[in-house]
């Protein structure tokens, strides 16, 4: 986890990922896959 | 909110909001949702929680998706430990396909006001997403079934994404 490149600040941070937006939300980035992060349920395991 | 000005720029009509505790009973209650929303209650609860719901402007009170972790301030990470997406089925859904991405986004940002921040980790990341999550700059921590992105991998990133050609 050591840094070793100049940090972006919020500013610039916020001004990149909007300027990316319609890249990032195209078809490139889409998955068709369920998206799931984390515990099951019960249930589910069971199932 | 920035993700829903994000949202706005990138002309998809979804909108995010905390995850209000209506939503979160019908995350628990749903016999649609696959994830143990019930166990994190605690974790919703949290001083240092972090929770997001999408949906269409027009839905009702269950979001299409929903994000919940913490920001644990001692070494700097936020710790996703659940993300659900309610809407695979649903072909034509705006948000099919695209919560990982929009969890990305807000994390970074959420993370861009905290000057010790480190990064973001994957609690239990779906197997099947593997290299999707590695496209944006994750890796699995040593043998344990997380997944590890820190700031300077996912601003190189979104850096890269910048500078490439094409929509």
């Amino acid at each position: 986890m050591k840094k070793e490149t100049k940090r972006l600040s919020p500013k610039q941070t916020r001004a990149l990922l909007l300027k990316n937006a319609k890249k990032l939300m195209s078809g490139r980035y889409r998955t068709d896959k369920a998206e799931l992060i984390g515990e099951r349920k019960k249930e589910e395991l069971v199932a | 909110m920035f993700l829903n000005e994000f949202l706005s720029t990138a002309g998809l009509p979804l909108t995010a909001s905390d995850i209000s505790e209506e939503a979160l009973k019908e995350l628990v209650f749903s016999s649609e949702t696959k994830l143990n929303w019930r166990g994190y209650l605690n974790h919703y609860d949290h001083d240092d929680s972090f929770h997001l719901a999408l949906r269409i402007d027009s839905d009702e009170n269950m979001p299409g998706g929903a994000i919940l972790g913490i920001y644990n301030a001692a070494n700097g990470v936020l710790n996703i430990y659940l993300l659900e997406s309610l809407v695979i089925q649903k072909q034509e859904h705006p948000l099919r396909g695209r919560l990982t991405a929009l969890m990305i986004v807000a994390v970074s940002y959420f993370l861009s006001y905290f000057d010790d921040s480190q990064g973001i980790l994957l609690c239990e990341p779906s197997p099947n997403l593997e290299d999707y999550y590695r496209s944006f700059g994750f890796e699995y921590v040593n043998n344990e079934d997380k997944m590890f992105a820190s700031i300077e991998r996912l601003n190189e990133m979104q850096t890269r994404l910048n500078e490439a050609i094409g929509p």
